[in-house]
């Protein structure tokens, strides 16, 4: 039986049908990581670690022992979430050779369900980016133009779903992380409502943003993994108390008169006319599934971005002065005093994206600048999210495109950091709102490059935009396609 | 906003960060376009003022909290924490005087 591209389903039904085992499996996904190492889409490949697991799961399975929801299925875990013994870099130079003492609360779940861990994938440094471009160990290529970026922070992530170099792989989103590099890569990837996962064990970057969620081949796939991720956590207070509901369940159902808003203010003249007609070729495959479109407008929508690079390096400046090269992490051996041990450990260990950010921060925060700038975008930010459930009265589900273009060439926007901000124009929204969001492969360019379609839900309604996605997917082949070794 | 590049220098003095000359340069005018691009949320200001105004920041709802006990770490963790101190002395960190 090939190995290559299986779902979780058929993982699991290859496993305990003992087809092949998880050694095999293990050493299929070794390989392709190997020979696709010029992706560079792994930091730490856990070789031994992972065969060990394989053999453990070997063992259960001829013992006919009761297997985990994901027993056996390999996974990749980007490098900005915490794995005991295992290096977590956050691709910093900061990090460069941190173990973290204990796994995230979503490792723990992960393990506890049989999960194999194959590695940690290279993300844009401490996860700020679009392009993966920002790592201190080197840009992620796209699987499907290798002259291209996978999107950003989680490129690793994303390439790594698409190549076929794990069966599908955690990543973390704070403007579309998520999102957008699973559309550059034809992969879906899901951000689930803020609080419907644990951030226990993230690498903070900004706390009231961060979000973790799967990146898979299918939306079925993507349910699985969040029945196993959500859920609340004593160590995380800001989690959601209530058990997640049943993702799988509520796929089944069809989608005869959902309700899906096109917000206008997303088909702009800025959206690529090849975006914009698989857009208008998906919407056509759902209305014929019973879905029905109406055109609405969320006239804040040109804000979400503004006031996301307020808040966000504002958080950020927070969060990362805890890399102080005096706990853990790079510490500068030619410092002569406490004060240089800080400022030089910072600046040798932190890259240029990441300073600059602090440094937004350090000034929205500052005295004589917070009114003006920090305090009126969170303001602003009540706004827009009031604005979202208004519109969620009115409809179900938004549908839009992930990103304004499709993956753009290495080094295309390294001069310019406000057009690198100005890809996520689509995806933000969904942070700064505490919305729950989807990216799903809709089709390809002319070059054949993956358009993503991003399908908005509100706060907890991942069972709605996982069923549209679903529905969608069992009618159109776009996410069975497979970039070219 | 046009950032100085004292500015830039008094913003890299308070994230604690030593940047070389030709930083401050770029920085300075780098971090000036984001902040003009960010500004435009005044705009939103000028066309809701009323709504700004009784846009109050809501506080988070508070979880339930734990009570205050220590709950303590395993001495295995212990010891791998300190393993990730650059340099440590009698199972405590050292750093550097903060008075000198």
């Amino acid at each position: 039986m090939s190995l290559s591209y299986l779902t979780i389903t058929q993982i699991k039904q290859g496993l305990t049908s003992r087809e092949f085992s998880c050694t095999e499996l293990v050493k299929y996904y070794l390989k392709r990581i190997d020979d696709n190492k010029n992706l560079n889409a792994y930091i730490t490949v856990a070789t031994a670690s992972a065969l060990a697991q394989a053999q453990e799961v070997d063992r259960k399975i001829k013992n006919k022992e009761q297997p985990g929801a994901l027993e056996g299925v390999p996974v990749a875990i980007k490098d900005i979430i915490l794995t005991a013994g295992l290096k977590t870099t956050a691709s910093s130079k900061a990090l460069e050779n941190y173990i973290a003492p204990y796994d995230a609360a979503i490792v723990k779940k992960l393990k506890a369900a049989g999960a194999v861990i194959l590695g940690k994938t290279n993300c844009d440094e401490f996860a700020m980016g679009s392009s993966n471009e920002t790592s201190a160990f080197g840009p992620v290529l796209n699987p499907w133009d290798k002259t291209r970026v996978p999107g950003g922070s989680s490129g690793g992530s994303a390439a790594a779903a698409a190549a076929d170099l794990c069966c599908f792989s955690l990543g973390t989103d704070t403007g579309g992380s998520i999102r957008q590099p699973a559309a550059f890569c034809g992969v879906t990837g899901l951000k689930p409502t803020y609080g419907l996962v644990s951030r226990s064990g993230l690498v903070a970057l900004t706390s009231s943003l961060d979000q973790a969620g799967p990146l898979t081949k299918t939306a079925e796939e993507a349910a699985e993994v969040l029945q196993i991720m959500a859920g609340p956590d004593a160590a995380d207070a800001t989690t959601y108390p209530e058990p997640p509901e049943n993702y799988l369940e509520a796929l089944k159902k069809d989608i005869k008169g959902l309700k899906v808003g096109l917000p206008k203010e997303y088909f702009t003249d800025g959206l690529s006319s090849e975006i914009s007609k698989a857009s208008k070729a998906a919407i056509k495959v759902l209305e014929s599934l019973g879905a029905k479109f109406s055109e609405v407008s969320l006239p804040l929508t040109q804000f979400s971005l503004p006031v996301y690079y307020i808040v966000q390096p504002a958080e950020v400046s927070s969060n990362l002065a805890r890399y102080d090269g005096i706990r853990y992490g790079h510490s500068s051996l030619g410092a002569k005093n406490l004060a240089e041990v800080y400022q030089q450990s910072r600046e040798e260990g932190l890259g240029a994206e990441v300073k600059r950010r602090l440094m937004i921060g350090t000034y929205v925060l500052s005295s004589g600048y917070k009114e003006a700038y920090y305090q009126q975008a969170r303001k602003v930010q009540k706004l827009i999210q009031r604005q979202y459930q208004e519109i969620f009265k009115e409809v179900d589900v938004l549908l839009t495109p992930t990103t304004p273009e499709p993956a753009f060439k290495l080094g295309a926007k390294a001069g310019d950091p406000l057009s690198m901000y100005l890809a996520d124009i689509y995806t933000v929204a969904a942070n700064i709102a505490g919305l729950c969001g989807l990216s799903i492969p809709a089709g390809f360019t002319k070059e054949q490059l993956p358009i993503g379609l991003q399908i908005l839900g509100p706060a907890f309604g991942e069972a709605v935009i996982l069923r549209l996605a679903h529905q969608y997917q069992q009618v159109t082949d776009h996410h069975l396609k497979h970039p070219k070794d | 906003m046009s950032l100085t590049i004292k500015e830039v220098e008094h913003l890299a003095f308070l994230a604690k960060l030593q940047l070389t000359d030709e930083e401050k340069q770029r920085y300075a005018k780098e971090i000036s376009a984001i902040l003009a691009y960010v500004e435009k949320i005044n705009q939103v200001a000028q066309d809701n003022q009323q709504l700004i105004n009784d846009a109050s920041i809501s506080q988070p709802a508070v979880a339930s909290l734990r009570a205050d006990e220590v709950i303590g770490v395993s001495s295995a963790e212990q010891e791998a924490m300190l393993a990730q101190a650059p340099e440590v002395k009698n199972n405590l960190i050292k750093t550097k005087p903060v008075f000198e």
